[in-house]
């Protein structure tokens, strides 16, 4: 196995660089990042209402034109406008989703540390089950208990979210307590709470800043298909896994309503998937000498 | 020349490694498409395969009120009568029938050589047993069966059934009433009357027999020989597959693995007309696609509110965009395929200015339209609403419900949603079945599905029940249809129409009252 990833590692490195070595490259990506964060944040105010939510039912189907951008859905809304409104609705309810469950991913991982050897155990058997969860299955779950909506699909992924972050900072909160500046600390006599809080989290923190951009696109993507299995956001919600859905039906001959919203959230999760691998090599030092 | 992709740079390298990896998972879907259901059609095969949409929960004919279950049950069971292409009522496993004078009971004279799948002769045991039983269960079908007192055997080919009152409506809904072997689903009750059983077998007289390999996906009929009206013009197997997609079942007929697809949409049903091989009829149902209001309690218990929003409803456009112009507006509380209809009913048309100065009294009072959201049609009516009521300052929330959780809030007015979206059926040519059971207040609780009370209604539903002349009961009905609408029960948006796409060379694809949106029974190859 060893071998293997020593075998691998060069291709690795040849990859990173050729998409985020050259410096022009690797500017475009946080760009697009921050374009995509300001949409998310301004999107519903410059969008009109009219063009988003109201129904234009005689101008159903419209093909992209000067008028319509990207043409018109089967209620006649603009397809544009619903993408740019609903920026909001599908970034922002990934960013929270995924700060929600890094949090709690974080006071799992603290109590696991600080907890000595049986409180770790038992914390991390139940992450070991909370893994077990599939996602979707559990979304599926809470939507039949809460009904179907975007804050029941956010609540079913914040759920089931947490374990992952959970495991990944412990490891690395445990090797950091190996260090020697934090053997140091302790012998000066600084308390657990302090030495977690001033040391062993500000000095996880990079990982933990790496998977979050990392599960920011992968979040869109499950969001995504949660509204198109139906457990999602529901009509007349302009998050873009909700277009997909309802432009399904008429994908041979309105493509265009479904393929804008797909191209948005493609764009978006992999702009968020190369932030996390730029930040990676940003923060590992290791990557970076390659 | 040769070729190694070892020569290319990572990223052109995983570019080429990434076409055929999803060219071969679009194979992959795209066999598996094909192939998943077990098709077996081609054209011009004695054998069939159906595509329809949503779950096959049972065989057992007890659950006959529902489409999917009816949709096999009616070529594997009989009703002791039915209807015509005429609307008129004819025997089936009945030859003779006769209401007595004073309408509190029917006599049947049972038809000669009829055989149940196994050999056993069918016998007025049969036809008690099977009413008894349902009656016992109390579900599902047994609603047809209100007023039902018992039914006496005079002798194997002659049976009595008796009601509790007398009852005009009764005899019509005796056509989904299906008869099933007395000794057979006995041998196999177990602890729940033979529902776990019937589930996956049947006990029927019909020109199919089933193979006992019924899922959630389908099930396979093959035809009887010894029925006794056998045709040899009918396919010799069935097979009945779940696809839930529109486009799949669109593309599934056009590559010929499969021969009647039930659930395209009119979109695909367009896309499919013209194709070689196949073609599409739009069959006019006896359904209307309505929102039902909840007349008892909260905001649409005012009658001002339900016309407010019965008005507000963009119903040419609907028609133009989202039923695209198949079927027609809707024209009255029940479907243009009766005859009991008032005279001069004016189609659904949109009155904005009349709509907000009804809806004014709502204040800041935000409703709830449940619907379907598996049915995309249904999930574009209620957004079309929702937007019509936006514009006129109502705020609407769309809540999605499964069917068989909105029949379970018909159990209390307090439960039943303010509003509901759904395409209902009336399963016989007389309505007076269907009126008294969604609009007579003893209904309540049951099958009302408005919670509607109206003591005009209830009376002239009373009066229908008991006048045997069929004239003087349809004007009956044409009164209580004109109340119902005058007190806006429901918005009835538009006549069923729908879109079957087909082999070419199969007959009978037509609408029949035993099924919806047609029965199998008049299917016949070239």
């Amino acid at each position: 196995m060893a071998t293997t990833l020593t075998k691998f590692s060069p291709e690795r490195r040849n990859w990173l660089r050729s998409i985020s070595g050259i410096p022009g490259t690797q500017i475009v990506i946080p760009i697009v990042v921050v374009l995509l964060l300001i949409l998310a944040l301004v999107g519903p105010l410059i969008a009109p209402e009219s063009q988003v939510y109201r129904s234009d039912i005689l101008s159903a189907l419209a093909p992209p034109s000067s008028q319509h951008w990207l043409g018109t859905d089967e209620q006649g809304r603009d397809v544009f406008w619903r993408i740019i409104a609903g920026a909001q609705a599908s970034l922002l309810s990934a960013v929270a989703i995924v700060t929600g469950f890094s949090i709690v991913g974080i006071l799992v991982a603290t109590i696991a540390t600080l907890g000595g050897k049986w409180v770790d155990e038992v914390v991390m058997r139940v992450v070991d089950a909370a893994l077990a969860f599939p996602p979707i299955i559990f979304a599926l779950g809470v939507a039949a208990a809460l009904g179907p909506s975007l804050n029941s699909a956010i609540i079913a992924m914040i759920l089931t979210g947490w374990p992952v972050t959970a495991r990944v900072l412990r490891g690395v909160m445990r090797e950091t307590m190996s260090q020697a500046y934090v053997e140091n600390a302790r012998v000066l006599g600084v308390s657990r709470t302090r030495l977690m809080l001033r040391h062993v989290l500000p000095n996880s923190m990079d990982v933990l800043l790496v998977k979050w951009a990392g599960d920011i696109g992968n979040t869109i993507l499950i969001l995504g298909g949660l509204s198109f299995v139906g457990v999602g956001a529901q009509p007349p919600s302009a998050e873009w896994g909700a277009m997909v859905t309802s432009a399904k039906g008429i994908i041979a001959t309105a493509p265009w309503a479904a393929f804008a919203p797909g191209v948005a959230i493609a764009i978006t999760a992999v702009a968020f998937g190369l932030l996390g691998d730029i930040l990676q090599v940003r923060f590992n030092p290791a990557l970076r000498k390659r | 020349m040769s070729f190694n992709i070892r020569h290319f740079r990572p990223t052109t390298r995983a570019a080429i490694l990434t076409v055929p990896l999803v060219a071969s998972m679009l194979t992959a879907c795209t066999a598996g498409g094909a192939g998943g259901g077990g098709g077996n059609a081609s054209g011009g095969s004695n054998a069939i395969v159906v595509a329809f949409k949503h779950e096959f929960n049972t065989m057992d004919p007890l659950r006959a009120d529902y489409a999917q279950t009816n949709m096999v049950d009616n070529i594997v069971y009989e009703p002791l009568i039915k209807f015509d292409a005429q609307n008129k009522m004819v025997g089936a496993l009945a030859t003779e029938f006769k209401v007595a004078p004073d309408a509190k009971s029917i006599a049947f004279t049972l038809r000669d050589g009829v055989t149940f799948h196994d050999g056993t002769t069918m016998t007025a045991k049969d036809v008690k047993f099977s009413l008894d039983r349902y009656v016992r269960l109390g579900q599902g079908i047994a609603s047809q069966l209100q007023g039902y007192d018992s039914t006496t055997v005079v002798d194997d080919k002659h049976v009595v059934i008796n009601l509790k009152a007398p009852n005009a409506f009764f005899i019509n809904g005796l056509a989904n009433v299906y008869v099933m072997e007395a000794d057979l689903v006995t041998k196999n009750a177990g602890k729940d009357d033979g529902q776990g059983w019937l589930q996956s077998h049947e006990a029927g007289t019909g020109p199919f027999v089933g193979t006992g390999t019924s899922t959630a996906d389908g099930t396979a009929v093959t035809r009887y020989d010894k029925y006794w009206g056998f045709d040899d013009k009918r396919p010799t197997q069935m097979t009945f597959r779940r696809i839930d997609e529109s486009a799949t079942e669109r593309d599934e007929l056009k590559a010929g693995n499969v021969d009647i697809a039930l659930g395209i949409s009119a979109i695909d049903a367009a896309a499919i007309k013209g194709q070689p091989g196949v073609d599409v009829a739009f069959l006019k149902t006896s359904g209307l696609t309505q929102v039902f209001f909840n007349t008892s309690t909260g905001a649409t218990a005012d009658p001002k509110i339900r016309q407010g929003l019965k008005l507000a409803f963009d119903y040419a456009g609907g028609y133009a965009k989202i039923e695209n112009g198949n079927g027609s507006i809707a024209s009255g509380v029940i479907s243009d395929s009766f005859t009991c209809r008032p005279d001069g009913s004016a189609p659904s048309a949109q009155d904005t200015a009349q709509a907000k100065q009804l809806l004014a009294g709502l204040g800041n009072q935000t409703l709830e339209l449940r619907y379907q959201s598996v049915d995309s049609v249904q999930t574009q009516l209620a957004t079309l609403f929702q937007s019509n009521l936006k514009d006129l300052g109502v705020n609407v929330n769309l809540v999605p419900i499964a069917f068989p959780d909105y029949l379970k809030t018909l159990s209390s007015p307090s439960t039943i949603p303010s509003m509901m979206l759904l395409n209902d059926y009336i399963m016989s040519p007389d309505p007076g079945a269907a009126l008294d059971k969604l609009y007579n207040s003893k209904s309540i609780g049951i099958t009302n599905k408005g919670a509607y009370t109206n003591p005009k209604v209830d009376s002239l539903l009373a009066q229908a029940r008991t006048q045997p002349d069929e004239a003087k009961r349809c004007d009956l009905y044409k009164q209580v249809e004109s109340d119902v609408a005058a007190d806006s029960v429901t918005a009835n948006m538009y006549q069923v129409s729908f879109p079957v796409g087909y082999r070419k060379d199969l007959k009978g694809i037509t609408f029949d009252w035993a099924a919806t949106p047609m029965s199998f029974f008049n299917v016949r190859v070239g």
